[in-house]
């Protein structure tokens, strides 16, 4: 496919699904679209078949499911911003 | 004589052999950190109550002589990515700049159980993403050789602090060159292992699938010696590799008559820095003196490597920092409803690199581009690693450039996006294959700024680059000049 350049608009519509401020939209429809051009070159890859990677390794997997102690309520929420009775508190949802 | 300037081993000789305790070690660092840490800026936050209290710990350690370590006693630094418990961890952004993690990182708690003292924590690019320290949200870290200049990063003020005697050995993490570019930028030793062989848990994620921790230090033995301290299975991450960690520091030694050094033709090319492209054919006709047979190789893709990197990490990146939403710790602003108040924090607490990287992760996976971008990257980066499978059948390492030009000049690359990326390419395939790779010292620009070489190895073959690299240090010395501050 080849490249349309980003508009304001597209940018805006992408800073609200990473949910960021829609601010200096002009900068990275810029600059993104400069970064999609370059990206372009996979395009004359043939991947016909190719199975995608999607990690860096197996890995050797989950551990069992043991119990084992955890941090306590008031560590874990030692860094919170706001909390409340031993919870997390956030501005009013519904 | 200078105790900061000598390397971990020769410093654990003189812990051993009782010339020096442990706390005067711990003093003489911190003084030096308090002469130069105003031009070179390598650390975040230095933590001296923390480090003189587990100097004392190795000192009685030392004294009974029991269930030491090469690490005992031994000042080190460490990125300010991975978790220190009760200690400041911002990864250098104003998001987590008052974090203060309740638990270690696992490569960090293997380092204080091997008896390591820690100094303190590394600048760096904001969340790892930049190749020169000035995406820091605090300050920019300064080159040591040449304070005008980059000291490479993303992991910049670790080789920074290495280079600058700010500390004997540091760990860094990699995610496509950010150990091996700062090390080759700064003149030091920089090794990213296998994916998998060290521990990722409490290392602050950037890109899952390629982030991979490993040591820099002032040469090949002290990597060794880091590395076998720092890798291992870990219940924590499920990507860790159950596989039994080497004494590399044993396995050096030996030569390498008989070896075979590939070198690919696509990592040699126009236009790319001519003291760079000389110092690395002088250090391959060394490892030829040293009895390694030289290989053409090929690795086709490539010329791929970088818009894979771009698209594969970006859109890990755009998950992974989801959860930095003003909710369970760092930098809240409020905002008039949940929504509001997530924007509010993401802005005031990103800087413009990793919110440049959110979008673009968030653009490539989302509805309607997905196929065409990460799918695309993920299918391509499957090329990459079967050219490395079949360069590896006629070669046990590969030898390349670190990077394509020495440190460049703070400034000089920050006002295009692209031109920085373009610093990484020689370093981003080892991560996308998962492959071991380290930078060495291999000479200076006439402005005596270090060059670097980079050798790649099989699939959990570290013993074999360090073992390369060993060598060529052995022969060519440039691990025993330090800069001058």
């Amino acid at each position: 496919m080849s490249i349309t350049p980003l508009t304001k608009d597209d940018v805006k519509k992408v800073a609200a699904l990473a949910r960021l401020a829609e601010t200096e939209t002009e900068t990275y429809a810029h600059q993104l679209t400069k970064i999609l051009a370059h990206v372009e070159n996979l395009s004359r890859v043939d991947t016909t078949g190719v199975e995608p990677t999607a990690g860096g390794s197996e890995g050797d997997g989950a551990r069992e499911d043991a119990v084992k102690e955890s941090l306590h309520q008031a560590t874990a929420l030692s860094n919170a911003p706001q909390a409340e009775k031993g919870c997390f508190k956030v501005p009013q949802v519904v | 004589m200078d105790l900061t300037a000598l390397t971990l081993h020769e410093l654990t000789d003189k812990l051993r052999k009782k010339e020096v305790s442990s706390v005067e070690l711990t003093n003489a660092f911190l003084k030096r950190i308090s002469q130069v840490e105003d031009k070179v800026n390598a650390y975040v936050t230095i933590s001296p109550d923390e480090a003189l209290k587990a100097a004392k710990d190795a000192d009685a350690r030392l004294a009974d002589g029991v269930n030491l370590t090469p690490l005992t006693g031994v000042p080190v630094s460490v990125k300010d990515i991975f978790c220190t418990k009760g200690v400041r961890t911002t990864c250098s952004s104003k998001i987590l700049e008052n974090f203060i993690p309740p638990f270690d990182a696992t490569a960090v708690k293997k380092l204080k159980d091997a008896g390591a003292v820690i100094l303190g924590k590394n600048n760096m690019d904001e969340f790892a993403m930049g190749s020169s320290t000035e995406n820091s949200a605090f300050f920019p870290t300064k080159n040591p050789w040449a304070l005008d200049r980059v000291p490479g990063g993303s992991s910049g003020g670790s080789a920074a602090s290495v280079a600058a005697g700010e500390c004997a050995a540091s760990i860094g993490t990699d995610t496509g060159g950010s150990i091996r570019q700062p090390a080759s930028c700064c003149g030091v030793v920089g090794m990213k292992p296998t994916y998998g062989r060290v521990s990722r848990y409490g290392m602050i994620a950037f890109a899952s699938s390629l982030d991979q921790a490993g040591p820099i230090t002032k040469d090949v033995l002290d990597a060794a010696l880091m590395l076998t301290a720092i890798a291992g299975r870990d219940p924590l991450d499920a990507t860790s590799i159950d596989s039994p960690v080497p004494d590399y520091a044993a396995g050096l030694k030996g030569g390498i008559k008989g070896l075979r050094a590939g070198i690919p033709k696509e990592y040699f090319i126009e236009g790319m820095d001519f003291e760079v492209s000389s110092a690395v054919s002088k250090a391959i006709e060394t490892l030829k003196k040293l009895g390694a047979e030289i290989v053409p190789v090929t690795l086709p893709n490539t010329e791929y490597a970088v818009s894979v990197y771009y698209l594969v990490a970006t859109a890990e990146a755009s998950s992974n920092l989801a959860r930095f939403d003003g909710v369970k710790y760092g930098l809240r602003q409020d905002g008039g409803n949940l929504i509001e108040m997530y924007k509010n924090t993401r802005d005031a607490g990103f800087g413009p690199e990793v919110k440049r990287r959110i979008m673009l992760g968030t653009y490539s996976l989302s509805a309607g581009y997905y196929d065409a971008y990460y799918k695309k990257a993920s299918q391509v980066r499957t090329l990459i690693g079967r050219d490395f499978d079949a360069a590896f059948k006629k070669c046990d390492v590969i030898v390349t450039p670190t990077a394509p030009t020495a440190a460049f000049k703070i400034g000089e690359k920050t006002q295009d996006p692209l031109t920085m990326y373009l610093s990484d390419i020689f370093t981003i395939s080892c991560n996308l294959a998962g492959i071991p790779g380290a930078s060495i010292p291999c000479g200076f620009t006439k402005d005596m700024l270090p060059i670097g070489l980079q050798i790649l190895g099989k699939r959990l073959d570290e013993t074999t680059v360090l073992k390369t690299a060993f060598a060529y240090e052995e022969a060519a010395g440039w691990s025993k000049k330090r800069a001058q501050l």
